[in-house]
């Protein structure tokens, strides 16, 4: 399969202003040489927790932000480098479906006016569209004529997806989307997700903090923890056989239903691991004022990103 | 013994527009002392309002219309008795920043819940500060000096969801009832919170009601769950008993519908959502929904029934299935 975005050590800083009088400023890695490839119709996985720089390595790829250093090829082409016409045919071809559907859905427009909105962008309007949109996410025509507020979180959601894909994209990336919703509700939008994939031929990045969800949806997954790569590989492999402690701690955090999965989760994780704060010094592991095996070695020296058995990477020493 | 918490057929209906709403329909539960009881079901099946009942929370447009709820032999549906058992009860609640007010310090927020709890102002400052910082020692906001100086906005989601365990535990309460205490938070962080609560509940021999739509999380910390659709208790008993064998098609879709980890089961989902009707009909609420429906779920509605011993479904296909 060719691949259809290729993120090369990217990375993006913030700055913190805090203080009043004294204005102090503290730079915060987002993400730190990051570098992966996603493969056409394939379904990759970005996990990790509040902070790990999951959504802002989507925002970088969606071009919302510019990476600091590093470049991401989509097609073959830096999207930064994009000229007038490449970024339009961009917006068409890369669509996207937010968390909070309450937010990313304005209230003021129905949802003919909602599905209408991109399709008039690029002089596609058409009724016929619309219905096809609706009828791809299983809501009918009585929808058309309804206000966000009046939807419930699934069917908010659905509306979304058929926004994201009125344009017939090659890639949506798909940020937290069943993270507001109940579980019977989450399960359903991810069934309707992979029948989708199934007859549209589109590309999905999977961004969640959910490792279960990642599970049963994504082919390849990376693990990512404070802008850095921990993991990366193929996700029945990761699920096998993880390897990097955050994974396991990721892992052995899941709630779950069965005896047999909490016998098939990762032995010796710690019940409790506190996170302390934003520390991120340049010197040894990112992950080792958390980790239960940390040595000497972790206090001074970066561990590096390595492969460590087919397609299965992972960046500790210990490993 | 007698339990300490018992909601014995409670209907409870809102007012809208003019015309009264069922919410609620005979819904009967028990939670014993230092019992941790799971309450389970998606958005709308009642789970929310049935706690609400209990702490005294109802909205002016909710009417009680029979039942009874006793807590510590306290009729808490008589406000004038309820008001001093509800200060040995406390909630949290599923998005922290609503329940706390923006514009105090932690400190000052704190202070109030004390003040309020044990009427204190015999208590002395110092006396008043050191349980303070047990409170926060206690639900492991161990840098607590920084955080009573600071502002809710500043904490990060896990941090304010620890705040709020702190000012529950200010109260030394009998019965905690966390709403969803975990759903807006990472899955790390969620685990912190849920073993934290477990472990007061262990060591102060405290009640706990866990609402939850997640069921894994009713699986690994609660003794019995009960699991509620339209208003309705459609079955409860030991979790355990339910999660190796749950006799209700809704319990059953709700298990199916969690990600497995180890993909030994396939995801599933169940079809169509709660609706205004399900709470209405005089049928089987769930017979909208329900995969294996016959005809008498569409008629006649089942009562809960102990099938197994310590576990009671209302369902009928459940029923035949048991008798065979």
């Amino acid at each position: 399969m060719p691949n259809i975005y290729e993120v090369q050590n990217v990375s993006k800083l913030f700055e913190m202003k805090s203080g009043f009088i004294s204005k102090k400023h503290t730079e915060i890695r987002a993400v730190d040489s990051v570098s992966f490839e996603v493969r056409e119709g394939e379904t990759f996985g970005i996990i990790g927790e509040t902070g790990s720089g999951k959504t802002t390595l989507a925002k970088m790829m969606l071009l919302v932000h510019r990476p600091d250093a590093g470049r991401i090829l989509f097609e073959g082409k830096d999207v930064s480098e994009f000229g007038k016409v490449d970024r339009r045919n961009y917006r068409r071809k890369v669509q996207t479906v937010f968390q909070d559907p309450t937010s990313s859905l304005n209230p003021r427009h129905n949802v003919k006016a909602i599905l209408e909105a991109p399709l008039a962008i690029f002089g596609l309007k058409s009724e016929e569209r619309i219905h096809q949109l609706l009828k791809i996410v299983n809501l009918n025509d009585d929808y058309l004529n309804r206000y966000p507020h009046t939807l419930s979180g699934g069917e908010k959601q659905r509306v979304a997806i058929a926004r994201a894909l009125a344009l017939s994209p090659d890639v949506v990336i798909l940020d937290e989307p069943t993270s507001a919703l109940d579980v019977s509700v989450q399960a359903k939008i991810i069934e309707l997700l992979k029948t989708l994939k199934g007859t549209l031929n589109v590309t999905y990045v999977f961004i969640s903090h959910d490792l279960s969800l990642v599970a049963n949806f994504c082919d390849r997954t990376l693990v990512m923890f404070k802008g850095k790569m921990c993991e990366m590989g193929r996700t029945d492999e990761i699920f096998r056989n993880p390897l990097h402690p955050y994974t396991k701690l990721l892992l052995s955090s899941v709630p779950v239903v069965s005896e047999s999965e909490e016998a098939a989760k990762p032995k010796g994780v710690p019940s409790s691991l506190l996170s302390n704060g934003t520390d991120q010094s340049r010197e040894g592991c990112i992950f080792r004022d958390r980790c239960w095996l940390r040595q000497e070695t972790c206090e001074t020296k970066v561990p590096e990103f390595r492969e460590k058995g087919d397609q299965h990477w992972v960046a500790c020493h210990f490993a | 013994m007698t339990a300490l918490l018992e909601v014995d057929g409670l209907n409870l209906k809102i007012r809208s527009e003019g015309s009264l709403l069922p919410v609620l329909h005979d819904v009967t539960l028990t939670v014993d002392r230092s019992e941790v009881v799971a309450l389970v079901g998606e958005t709308g099946s009642g789970k929310t309002i049935t706690a609400r009942t209990v702490m005294g929370l109802l909205p002016k447009s909710a009417v009680v219309e029979s039942g009874r709820v006793t807590f510590d032999s306290t009729n808490m549906l008589d406000g004038k008795k309820a008001s001093e058992a509800v200060k040995r009860i406390a909630m949290i609640f599923q998005n922290p920043m609503s329940s706390i007010n923006p514009l105090f310090k932690v400190s000052r927020q704190m202070e109030d819940v004390l003040t309020w709890a044990k009427g204190s102002r015999a208590l002395e400052n110092s006396e008043k500060k050191a349980q303070i910082r047990k409170a926060l020692e206690d639900a492991r906001c161990y840098d607590n000096g920084r955080i009573l100086d600071m502002y809710p906005f500043q904490l990060s989601g896990g941090m304010r969801q620890r705040v709020m365990i702190a000012m529950a535990l200010l109260r030394t309460p009998e019965l905690l009832i966390a709403d969803e205490p975990t759903t807006a938070l990472d899955v790390t962080t969620q685990r912190e919170i849920l073993n934290l609560l477990l472990e007061l509940s262990r060591r102060e021999r405290m009640s706990l009601i866990l609402i939850t739509h997640n069921l894994g999380i009713a699986h690994e910390s609660s003794a019995r769950t009960y699991v509620m659709y339209a208003g309705r208790v459609v079955e409860h008993g030991r979790t355990s008993e339910i999660f190796a064998n749950p006799m209700h098609p809704y319990t059953e879709g709700l298990i199916e519908s969690i990600p497995s980890l180890d993909r030994s089961r396939s995801m599933g989902s169940i079809q169509g959502e709660i609706s205004q009707s399900d709470r209405e009909t005089t049928a089987c609420c769930f017979s909208s929904r329900c995969p294996y429906a016959i005809a008498r779920c569409r008629s006649e509605e089942p009562k809960l029934k102990e099938l197994m011993p310590g576990q009671s479904v209302a369902c009928f296909v459940a029923e035949e299935k048991a008798r065979n």
